[in-house]
């Protein structure tokens, strides 16, 4: 696989921002013998890019190294091999200053704004730390009346909330804090990793409605990573599926939402749409069993072993992203 | 179809330094036998004090102030401790909210349950022990993993075991709290066609709480709609999502439906919901209702059925 298969097709898109290529993280999980490492495969040879302004989900089950990989486009993890360029410029061997510098740019909302808050630090002290580490303000004045502004931004009534602790909120106030904590650096990049996954769905729409708001007023990319497909159909301008450390398809939002021709991005789909409103449960097959470790994965295609369409070579030979459309990315022997 | 369990005017409060929070505030209902029951509503609307009242699980500063739980024939809340031994597990069990993370982590999956079953009815070791086997291959989980420890199990598995281990004793009403939350897409499928599978062979009759009634959808044979701590709607599932009735029933659909539309703005209703340790006059969802009138706000409407099964409680449709 390389970069240039994944390249936009024609000049009517906006450059990528993001370019990575041969990804793999693997983490070490103990040894299996006097010599022997074992190593989780978190991320095992992904390639993809990220185009400026649009929104990239990635979507997949626990496991499946959806965080790994925005934890490393934040680089809060080191990748183990392969390259990601930002603007065009590699980030994987960033240190010190410039990893400093990088790190303004891109910021990460976590899954629970509970864990991800220092619950000892009040709001205004959580939103104006890294402004005060990134060295944006100059003193705590103007730390207060930035802060301020974020939160008013963000939906938050200011004077309510600035000398809170973290346990004095709701949920979704929470995870406006974390928003507002994130843009106080002006990132360019956000990875959000299941922002709303832990919340109501009242409570889910005014977050998404104010991501949706901020990426417009500040020109920002998003990276969403989650499981709940309705979520992604809604926010997301491209898909990546992603199945034990590989991404095995990869598409236009709405084109995913409607024909996969993966065996496991239709199985993610028909799970989600049999609680359809109201409608009748659809008989499709259930994926029987669950994702294998990624400490010793199936060789071959990594979900032949619960596949029902599997073909001889699936267990020996390992599928390649293809484009099989314009803009439709699939990695699969026997598509569906 | 015949009652198994019958809620009347039931009342639950917590005293807490702030005062009274009437969490739950009146609530009526039954659940028939071998039917799905759906309770849906926001974080805080009383919907897991409903489940662990039925249990009779409610602990201070926590008090059921009022009503009755007739469980068939027999009333819940004045059973002796005796007597509640033998309803709890064996009559009706329930899995808790997050309860895959309630499994013991010191203790092999297959004598936790086994120990359930000890607990509760007079068997010897070996014989809990093959029941536990059984139960554990009934949800899907090997044989080769009846000696894991909880850690070595994934969180669907964890979720299997501890359904195994609510059906240890052959209840006749299983309470499942939010069951799938926490758990993937696919898992989540699995884990509710689980428990469907589970319903018709033990004959079981099933009250399933979530906040999203989407889940609930394909599932439940009737949906009940909580909105702090009183009950606004109850009616049959296709009933509820074809002619919702309630406000606030509606608002709940139209949040949901905004998903399928790319880029527009997502709809949620107004406002939230009220602070429940202050009396609330009228109706609790006046102050967020888009069709609220004048007597909203001094007349609380009571459940009234509207149409045959179907019951709403406001002041515009009653």
């Amino acid at each position: 696989m390389t970069a240039m298969t994944l390249s936009p097709p024609n000049a009517l898109h906006k450059p990528s921002m993001f370019e990575a290529e041969g990804l793999k993280v693997y983490f070490s999980a103990g040894r299996s013998g006097l010599f022997a490492r074992k190593y989780v495969h978190a991320v095992d040879g992904v390639s993809f890019l990220i185009r400026e302004g649009e929104v990239f989900g990635l979507v997949g089950e626990s496991g499946s190294g959806k965080t790994t990989i925005g934890r490393v486009l934040c680089r809060l993890t080191s990748p183990t091999s392969g390259t990601i360029s930002f603007e065009g410029k590699d980030i994987t061997k960033l240190r010190g200053e410039r990893l400093k510098r990088y790190r303004r740019q891109v910021q990460m909302i976590f899954q629970d704004p509970y864990e991800s808050l220092n619950p000892y630090s009040t709001v205004v002290d959580a939103v104006t730390f890294p402004m005060r580490v990134q060295g944006l303000v100059d003193n705590r004045n103007q730390a207060r009346r930035d802060c301020e502004e974020l939160l008013d931004r963000v939906g938050l009534r200011r004077h309510d909330v600035m000398s809170k602790y973290p346990h004095e909120l709701s949920g979704g106030e929470r995870q406006r804090v974390s928003i507002a904590r994130a843009l106080a650096v002006r990132p360019r990049f956000i990875v959000a990793d299941e922002p709303v996954s832990m919340l109501d769905i009242s409570i889910q729409a005014g977050i998404l409605n104010l991501m949706m708001d901020l990426k417009k007023e500040y020109g920002l990319t998003y990276m969403l990573i989650t499981h709940d497909l309705r979520v992604t159909q809604y926010m997301c301008d491209r898909i990546a599926v992603m199945y034990l450390g590989k991404m095995v398809e990869l598409a236009p939002g709405e084109e995913l939402m409607k024909h996969q021709f993966h065996p496991y991005s239709q199985l993610l789909v028909s799970s989600a749409a049999s609680f359809e409103l109201g409608g009748e449960r659809k008989e499709t097959w259930s994926g029987k069993g669950e994702i294998p470790s990624a400490i010793d994965p199936p060789s071959g295609c990594r979900f032949h072993p619960r596949c029902p369409f599997r073909v001889e070579e699936c267990d020996r030979e390992e599928p390649q992203l293809r484009m099989i459309r314009p803009d439709h990315y699939l990695s699969c022997f026997n598509p569906q | 179809m015949e009652t198994l369990l019958e809620v009347k005017d039931l009342s639950v409060s917590y005293f807490t330094r702030r005062g009274e929070i009437k969490a739950v505030d009146g609530i009526s209902f039954n659940i028939r036998r071998g039917e799905i029951f759906g309770i849906a509503g926001e974080s805080g609307c009383g919907k897991s004090t409903i489940a662990m009242s039925i249990l009779r699980l409610i602990r201070p500063p926590g008090r059921i102030v009022d009503g009755e739980i007739i469980f068939d024939g027999t009333n819940v809340l004045q059973m002796s401790q005796e007597e509640l031994r033998n309803f709890r597990w064996k009559k009706v069990s329930m899995v808790f909210q997050g309860a895959m993370n309630s499994l013991n982590p010191v203790h092999r999956i297959g004598s936790q349950i086994a120990e359930a079953i000890l607990i509760h009815d007079d068997v010897s070791r070996r014989e809990a022990l093959n029941r536990a086997e059984e139960l554990l291959t009934l949800v899907g989980i090997e044989r080769s993993r009846l000696k894991d420890y909880p850690h070595q199990l994934s969180g669907g598995m964890r979720q299997r075991a501890v359904i195994a281990m609510a059906l240890a004793l052959n209840p006749k009403l299983l309470i499942a709290d939010e069951p799938t939350t926490a758990l993937d897409v696919v898992v989540q499928r699995q884990v509710l066609d689980l428990l469907m599978d589970m319903k018709r062979r033990f004959d079981l009759s099933l009250i399933f709480i979530s906040h999203d009634i989407s889940t609930m959808a394909g599932l439940s044979d009737r949906i009940a709609i909580m909105y702090a701590g009183r009950l606004m709607e109850l009616a049959d599932t296709k009933e509820l999502f074809s002619s919702p009735l309630h406000a606030y029933t509606r608002g709940l659909i139209k949040s949901l439906t905004g998903f399928v539309h790319k880029g527009r703005r997502l709809w949620s209703i107004p406002g939230s919901p009220p602070d429940l340790d202050a009396d609330i006059p009228g109706c609790s969802f006046e102050p967020r209702c888009q069709e609220r009138s004048d007597r909203c706000s001094s007349n609380t409407p009571g459940l009234m059925e509207v149409e045959p099964h179907h019951y709403v409680a406001c002041n515009r449709v009653t």
